[in-house]
């Protein structure tokens, strides 16, 4: 075991993949001698001797994913980097339209994870901020996570790229340097598609990943102070989610929020809220809630980004809501 | 009518990025098999196109269109011919030949025109939109150039794994406006990348001539932009196209980085076998039908007395036969089971509703 | 002889669905080559001469100049060698068809029809105030697991917002019902029970017992009962029945029990007074409510060895005598037996009770929740009474009628009694299959 923070549990699930498995290699704008523009892969071009396991690449979103799908069918295993997840629409159509269709059109595996730095509160506004994740589980083709602790930096990335299919994995930038934690040496793995309870409750369960797992518990502790015991999900993996520990969840409170910082129109709040009513209407107590980001694009100051965000405050007001009026 | 009344005479605008092509002695015995080749992708689209044009509605043979090569083979058949098995061919929708090349055989083609159970994509697509399993070809997008960037990945991975192996990858005049194609000859050429672009320049865009699609006359001439060398050839010409696409292969085997060969053609047919492709001046396809790579091939092979009407007309039997059989067994595959619909997204157990 | 094939009508582009024939360039008779333009179509898009997809004998026109065909449809037929035939079916380019034009083979394998839509069951009668009081899906889901009914799930008070029954409420009220089980509500003492008698066990009720025990405490906490009673002259109903009941057994291999009679009895006098057939409801949220109902199921208590037993006679509203009488013994043999299923115990919109079979002369009944009246035939006694001046013995039996006085007051209640007084005094007039 080794403390370290979010960013150095990327790095050193990078580093052990690259060491365990040969195939693996990291490529991507600025990703090389300069170490990413986050300093995520700091040190491993010096470490693996620069390409061809470490190596930066034109700022072509598009031909970076279309490498990926060509090595990944020539029997590597790529990794690559795309710098801020908003910067994905360049690369929509390899990534959509070959990369999420191949398998199922011609029956070949894509084995490839794409590392892209996600989510807001940073004050760096409309193009550096967003979370995508209802685009992906939208297209049909993708695994996409979403770790919020340094142990499940580590052991998703490494589950990212042992998987045959492609993992789209979201690195909330914000986690970065601000969680530390205890993570496992060498390698191991966070099973894809489990999720995690990180706080037992029996009144209401909170179902949410990324960063807004502090801002959850951060509310439930608050809502302790009130009487109320809420139960805290990180579904750690976005798609396809932990359905099983949810429902089972909400079978014992009966009452659920799902909370992200992705919009909330069109979010994949809905989709889980959706699953949920159909999945378990008769052990509801109440409407399922979402709290999630408004449906703009994400305003870069603080001020605005506040209001834009999910913040501890609405997540305590929608709690407050199902468990007094219901 | 001579090609170079159509064509501009090669590498005159290129200089100094001409690809060198040098003569090179073409055996009979490659000569004859791409003729076979050729004419075995000629009537096959030709049955294709039959089978389109007037299958009814009520019981249709094929699923969808055919979206034929049809006069423009000669590129296909030559890139084809250039390359090693392992080599990978990251193909567009007109090169049916490539695919007959590696292994495919009719039977399999028409089951997946038929998108009937035994298809290489198991009825999920059809048509020209498949890659059967180890012949290091790529399932073809609808999004045109696309697998021209996968093609990256391909010789990417030849370079990382320190082969000699090479990425061929075709793509349409019309594809060559799409961003992904600059991205990916830049990002080819940056990274010394084994990889031979080909563009089948046939001069429509569906309705859009060419004219209307660029201001340039030779799309050869961006590899300059890309420090690619580049060439043009007469893409109804096999031999000429087998040659250039050789000496493209030998420079990418040699860690030299990729090549750009614009092949000149014409689409003397519709987009596909759905369009009359009336838009387009009749003197123009009779011109081009004129050219016929399947006429000029033979018609050199005679010349060095390889082959005869004799041959001819008993090979064109043989692959009829051969077709006739096709038809039936591919007629009697039955419909994909319906379970396929919702199986194969992934690796593992995901839910699909 | 060669093979017909029907020439069809081309789509030269996805969104042609029809074309006319303009002219035909060939003629009956004469032979056509494959791709030999045959015939001048005119569709949305164009006006051209249609190479012919088949080779053969051009042996009838099916569609003259000026006339239109849909896409895929005959427009002729052709006559050709039956390998060729063969292939032109096989790839859809040629329709089977005689000389004359006519379909010869299934043109397809004919389609799955998609499964018929069903008509979706029609709904169960609600009991009252189902769509009208808001029960959260979980309370419904935890009323079931603890076996409490959607009717007893109405009766428990609400403590949440707008009076709306909480979790909470549930346990609690599932705590009350099973000593010993469930947790009580906060601050409510527990049940405090005097010691037994010296000597004496407890032992725990079956859960029949129970039941009736739970059923009974409900319909006396939310229905104020109310009583009537006549006096009914049975003496020539019992003639009549002593003389028709060796033919009846005969006749319809049943008892004629007196069970029928007072059955129809009170179906008369339901469709008299329909108001007694309804349920008188009060939802959690204050809101009353009347449930009315279309039918008439007439429950009958019976005593068994393992307790009262109520099969129910389903639809009596449209039976006749002879229906009820078999009916009705059929379901009581099958109560002694403990045969009945739970659909025959259930459902009753009013319950005929039958004390004097016990020998009861006299009674008070407790209505069984949520129904509106019970009757009870007591037992036949003779006694003295005046008839036609002259004291006279007559079989007498009490029919007395407990009832909901929310809803049905006297005027119904006495009026559903003296009816079917009235119709058993007077056998002859609605007895005559009995007789």
């Amino acid at each position: 075991m080794s403390e370290m923070n979010y960013m150095e549990a990327i790095r050193d699930g990078l580093r052990v993949a690259m060491k365990a498995d040969e195939r693996v290699y990291i490529f991507g704008e600025d990703l090389g001698p300069y170490g990413g523009v986050f300093g995520v892969t700091k040190g491993l071009f010096e470490e693996f001797g620069g390409p061809p396991r470490v190596r930066n690449t034109p700022l072509s979103e598009g031909a970076i994913i279309g490498e990926a799908i060509g090595a990944a069918l020539a029997g590597l295993r790529p990794v690559p980097e795309i710098q801020f997840s908003d910067f994905i629409t360049c690369a929509m159509t390899p990534l959509i339209d070959v990369m999420g269709t191949y398998r199922y059109r011609f029956g070949t595996n894509i084995p490839v994870t794409i590392r892209m730095p996600s989510g807001g509160g940073m004050s760096i506004g409309p193009f550096h901020s967003k979370s995508l994740e209802a685009w992906f589980v939208h297209s049909p083709g993708f695994k996409v996570v979403m770790p919020s602790t340094p142990r499940d930096a580590k052991g998703l990335l490494l589950a990212a790229i042992e998987d045959p299919d492609p993992v789209l994995y979201l690195e909330h930038k914000r986690l970065y340097n601000r969680v530390h934690g205890e993570v496992e040496d060498g390698y191991f793995t966070v099973p894809l598609g489990e999720g995690l309870v990180k706080r037992e409750g029996k009144d209401l369960t909170v179902v949410t990943y990324g960063d807004m797992v502090y801002t959850v518990l951060e509310a439930a502790t608050q809502l302790e102070g009130e009487g109320y015991d809420i139960e805290v999900i990180d579904l750690r993996t976005i798609w396809p989610y932990d359905e099983a520990l949810v429902n089972a969840s909400i079978a014992k409170t009966n009452r659920v929020i799902v909370v992200h910082e992705a919009a909330k129109i069109g979010g994949f709040g809905g989709e889980i809220v959706a699953r949920i009513n159909e999945q378990c209407f008769a052990s509801l107590a109440a409407p399922p809630l979402r709290v999630a980001a408004k449906h703009t694009p994400p305003p870069s100051h603080p001020v605005l980004e506040r209001i834009f965000l999910p913040q501890v405050e609405d997540v305590v007001a929608a709690a407050r809501k199902l468990l007094t009026e219901y | 009518m001579e090609g170079r009344a159509i064509m501009r005479e090669k590498g005159d605008v290129m200089s100094p990025w001409s690809l060198q092509v040098p003569e090179k002695k073409i055996s009979q015995h490659d000569a004859c098999a791409m003729y076979t080749l050729l004419l075995r992708t000629r009537l096959f689209e030709d049955e294709i196109y039959y089978i389109c044009a007037n299958q009814t509605p009520q019981h249709p043979f094929i699923v969808g269109k055919g979206y034929l090569s049809t006069g423009q083979e000669a590129i296909s058949v030559g890139c084809a011919y250039a390359l090693a098995p392992d080599d990978w061919f990251a193909q567009s929708h007109r090169d049916m030949a490539a695919h007959f090349h590696r292994g495919l055989t009719f039977v399999e083609a028409l089951y997946q025109y038929r998108c009937t159970t035994s298809s290489p994509t198991h009825g999920r697509d059809g048509n020209v939109h498949f890659a059967k399993e180890g012949t290091h070809m790529v399932g073809f997008t609808s999004h045109m150039g696309q697998n021209v960037a996968v093609a990256l990945g391909l010789a990417w991975a030849q370079r990382y794994r320190k082969t000699d192996r090479v990425a061929l990858a075709t793509f349409g005049e019309g594809a060559a406006q799409q961003g992904i194609i600059h991205e990916s000859m830049n990002y080819a050429a940056t990274f010394q990348l084994p990889m031979i672009f080909v563009i089948n320049n046939n001069r429509w865009a569906i309705s859009v001539p060419v004219q209307e699609q660029t201001s340039i006359e030779d799309l050869a001439i961006r590899g300059a932009a890309y420090h690619i060398p580049a060439t043009v050839v007469d893409g109804n010409d096999t031999v000429a196209v087998y040659r250039a696409a050789t000496a493209a292969v030998a420079l990418a085997r040699a860690g030299r980085g990729p090549s750009l060969i614009e092949c000149k053609t014409m689409r003397v047919m519709g987009h596909g076998t759905h369009d009359p492709a009336t838009y387009v001046p009749a003197d123009e396809k009779t011109a081009w039908r004129a050219r016929d790579p399947v006429v000029l091939l033979k018609r050199v092979l005679c010349e060095r007395g390889w082959w005869s009407d004799e041959r001819d007309t008993a090979l064109r039997a043989e692959i009829r036969a051969e077709l006739d059989t096709a038809v039936d067994v591919a007629g009697n595959d039955p419909p994909p089971d319906p379970r396929m619909a919702v199986q194969d997204v992934f690796s593992t157990p995901v839910p699909v509703e | 002889m060669g093979t017909f094939v029907g020439l069809p009508m081309p789509q030269p582009g996805e969104t042609i669905t029809e074309g006319t024939v303009v002219r035909w360039i060939k003629e009956v008779g004469d032979t056509v080559a494959e791709q030999e333009p045959v015939v001048e179509l005119e569709t949305a898009k164009a006006v051209y001469e249609y190479g012919s997809p088949i080779a053969g004998t051009l042996v009838k026109i099916l569609v003259d100049a000026g006339g239109e065909q849909q896409v895929g449809e005959p427009l002729a037929v052709l006559e050709c060698q039956e390998s060729a035939a063969k292939k032109y079916f096989r790839l859809g380019v040629g329709i089977p068809l005689d000389a004359e034009g006519r379909t010869v083979a299934p043109a397809a394998p004919p389609m799955t029809k998609a499964s018929r839509a069903t008509t979706p069951e029609s709904r169960t009668a609600t009991t009252a105030g189902e769509e009208r009081t808001f029960l959260p899906p979980f309370i419904r889901t935890l009323a079931a697991e603890h076996g409490i009914g959607e009717v007893m799930l109405r009766t428990i008070p609400g403590t949440g917002a707008d009076g709306r029954l909480t979790k909470g409420d549930l346990l609690r009220y599932v705590a009350q019902q099973r000593p010993g089980e469930g947790t009580p509500a906060k601050g409510t003492a527990r049940a405090n029970l005097p010691p037994p008698l010296q000597g004496s066990q407890r032992v725990e009720p079956t859960p029949l017992r129970r039941r009736i025990a739970g059923n009974m405490i409900l319909a006396t906490q939310q229905i104020p009962h109310a009583g009537s009673a006549v006096d009914v002259d049975m003496t020539d109903l019992l003639a009549l029945r002593e003389r028709g009941k060796a033919g009846f057994a005969k006749r319809h291999g049943a008892n004629l029990r007196l069970a029928p009679f007072f059955l129809f009895a009170v179906r008369e006098g339901l469709h008299r007074y329909p108001v007694c057939n309804n349920f008188y409801f009060i939802g959690a949220d204050g809101r009353h409510w009347i449930e009315e109902h279309p039918f008439i199921n007439l429950g009958m208590a019976v005593g068994t060895d393992k307790g009262l037993i109520v099969p129910v006679l389903k639809g009596a509203e449209a039976k006749d005598f002879l229906t009820i009488a078999k009916e009705s013994d059929a379901l009581m043999q099958k109560a002694m037996a403990g045969k009945l299923t739970p659909d025959e115990l259930s459902g009753a919109t009013v319950t005929v009770n039958n004390p004097g079979a016990l020998g009861s002369i006299h009674g008070h009944q407790i209505l069984p929740y949520p129904q509106a009246v019970i009757l009870g035939f007591q037992a036949i006694c003779e006694l003295p009474r005046y008839v036609a001046g002259h004291c006279v013995p007559r079989q007498i039996m009490e029919l007395s009628i407990s009832f909901d006085h929310r809803l049905v007051d006297g005027v119904e209640a006495v009026g559903l009694i003296t009816t079917c007084k009235a119709i058993l005094e007077h056998p002859g007039e609605s007895f005559t299959e009995a007789a």
